[in-house]
């Protein structure tokens, strides 16, 4: 390998490690990161694990989008991968607009199934491509989904786990929820991910260094994985995967 | 009517102005060739109902002028990224857009399909779907008085345009596995589908989908490529330079109207369309010339 590894990979490899076995993970439309962490799940220490993506034409036993969306409706998925683009001190999402909501900046793709996914799946573990203060203010310009317990209707589904980035994975703190910086990439120190961070950042009592993948898990990404992405995001796998 | 068309322009000609027509579909099973025959036939100030993930069939057609409101829950173009002319109005505020979500919109067509007026959904607590949504309503469960609960209203189209698989000659067709055509044509009074090939009666292959009785329909047309620039699996892949191509030229209010001349206004019907469009070669692997 000897490569060094792309921010894209180092996410996915993290991610990929929080899914257990047996679990079940469910994966949207436009998420090459989700998939291929859910797939690399597999090829690696979940074999017995299932994945549902959207695209693929292996993993998918429903009938409809409907029967889908009642397998996390009702409560089955334990696992879901989602990103923002503004994710705020809470992580709470925003993926609809940059400024005024009715003449935008920046119009986005719009929410697809956020505001149902995050609330009905076991765990929830937000991710961002990129680290930068304007990807994390303390405002958000519009509320796609809310990441609080007061909005759950089932106290065990749809907690947020964890937000991972390319330099940090920041955790909510067990009181009032606000994320803290928990663990750092190496190379990165907690100062330079609080500058990269829009919203005050505060620092757990311990902060980990992240350890490098396995190179094994590296190998499997590069070679399996890339091998089954590149039939549902094949730009994501060659210019992202090495 | 339901039977097996030959001819889009007779099944467009059901559409009218003003009408709410719902389609689905992004890079596949997008129902193309019927957005395209909507374009050539100028219908204008649709309620454009996009159920799941659109992509291109929801551009063309805003970017066209076909499109007066928008309701969606997600719309790109892939790994060609965002779609461009839908971005553009919406940032100039000349767009008018109703944001929905994906689970949200597969239980308004439900509740369309089930004749009741609105339907109760999980999840949107706490979000500003509720501040842009007001006929989203947040009330309390009439059985559960302490648990709050979001319910939105039924979709009931005039219009749901799709593309199938298959067709049998009682009009009974095979439609994708990765959308909600079952509860969209439930929900809609008029119902087309496009399909790649016509079979006898008790010669449909239900693997390939799920079946979607005649009952729910009003015509399907006998259209190979009719999802064509999307795929339409087992038949055809998707043609992923002619995203590109558009992500590029739709860039530019320029750039989209020549697509539009080039890829609908220039052809006079599907068959046309399908001969410069798709390879000659790979048209002989399904007999069409």
């Amino acid at each position: 390998m000897g490569n060094r590894l792309t921010s894209a990979e180092r996410l996915i490899c993290s991610l990929a490690q929080q899914i257990g076995n047996g679990e079940k993970v469910v994966v949207g439309n436009n998420s090459p990161i989700p998939a291929a962490a859910a797939l690399l799940a597999k090829h690696a220490h979940a074999p017995e694990a299932s994945a549902y993506i959207l695209g693929s034409a292996v993993d998918w036993p429903f009938t409809d989008m409907q029967q889908f969306f009642n397998f996390v409706q009702r409560g089955d998925a334990d696992v879901f991968f989602l990103s923002g683009a503004q994710i705020d001190a809470y992580g709470n999402i925003n993926l609809h607009v940059i400024g005024d909501y009715t003449a935008p900046k920046v119009r986005m793709p719009g929410g697809a199934g956020a505001a149902m996914f995050y609330y009905r799946c076991k765990r929830v573990y937000l991710f961002k491509a990129d680290h930068e203060p304007k990807g994390f203010p303390e405002r958000l310009d519009f509320v796609t989904s809310s990441a609080s317990s007061a909005h759950r209707t089932n106290p065990s589904l749809g907690r947020l786990e964890a937000v991972y980035t390319p330099i940090a994975v920041l955790r909510p703190d067990g009181r009032d929820g606000r994320l803290q910086l928990v663990q750092t990439a190496p190379d990165v120190t907690p100062e330079e991910v609080a500058e990269r961070t829009g919203f005050w950042l505060g620092n757990a009592s311990v902060i980990e260094t992240a350890a490098e993948p396995e190179p094994e898990l590296v190998q499997l990404l590069r070679t399996e994985v890339k091998r089954e992405l590149l039939s549902i995001y094949p730009e994501f796998a060659v210019a992202e995967l090495q | 009517m339901s039977a097996i068309h030959k001819e889009l322009k007779e099944v467009t000609a059901l559409i009218r102005s003003g009408d709410k027509v719902a389609i689905s579909g992004s890079l596949e099973m997008a129902p193309m060739a019927l957005v395209r025959e909507v374009i050539r036939a100028g219908v204008k100030g649709l309620h454009l109902v996009c159920s799941g993930s659109v992509g291109l069939n929801a551009d063309l057609l805003v970017g066209s002028g076909a499109v007066e409101t928008i309701e969606l829950s997600h719309v790109m173009l892939g790994e060609s990224g965002l779609a461009p002319r839908f971005r553009r109005l919406a940032e100039q505020g000349a767009l008018r857009i109703l944001d929905h979500t994906c689970p949200g919109m597969a239980s308004a067509f439900t509740a369309g399909a089930m004749g009741i007026p609105f339907i109760p959904v999980q999840g949107m607590l706490g979000t500003d779907y509720l501040r842009v949504r007001e006929d989203f309503k947040l009330i309390a469960d009439p059985y559960e008085p302490e648990q709050q609960t979001v319910v939105v209203p039924a979709i009931t189209p005039d219009v749901t345009l799709f593309h199938a698989f298959q067709a049998d000659k009682a009009g009974n067709v095979i439609a994708s596995r990765y959308q909600n055509i079952m509860q969209m044509v439930q929900a809609s009074q008029i119902s087309i589908a496009t399909v790649e090939e016509v079979v006898e009666v008790g010669e449909l292959d239900e693997s390939k989908g799920v079946k979607i009785p005649a009952a729910f329909l009003t015509a399907a047309v006998h259209a190979p490529y009719a999802a064509h620039p999307s795929s339409s699996p087992g038949y055809y892949g998707v043609d992923r330079p002619v995203f590109k191509y558009y992500a590029t030229q739709a860039k530019t209010p320029d750039g989209f109207e020549q697509y539009v001349f080039q890829h609908v206004l220039s052809y006079e019907n599907h068959q046309e369309y399908v001969k410069h469009h798709v390879a000659e070669k790979e048209r002989a692997v399904w007999g069409i010339a």
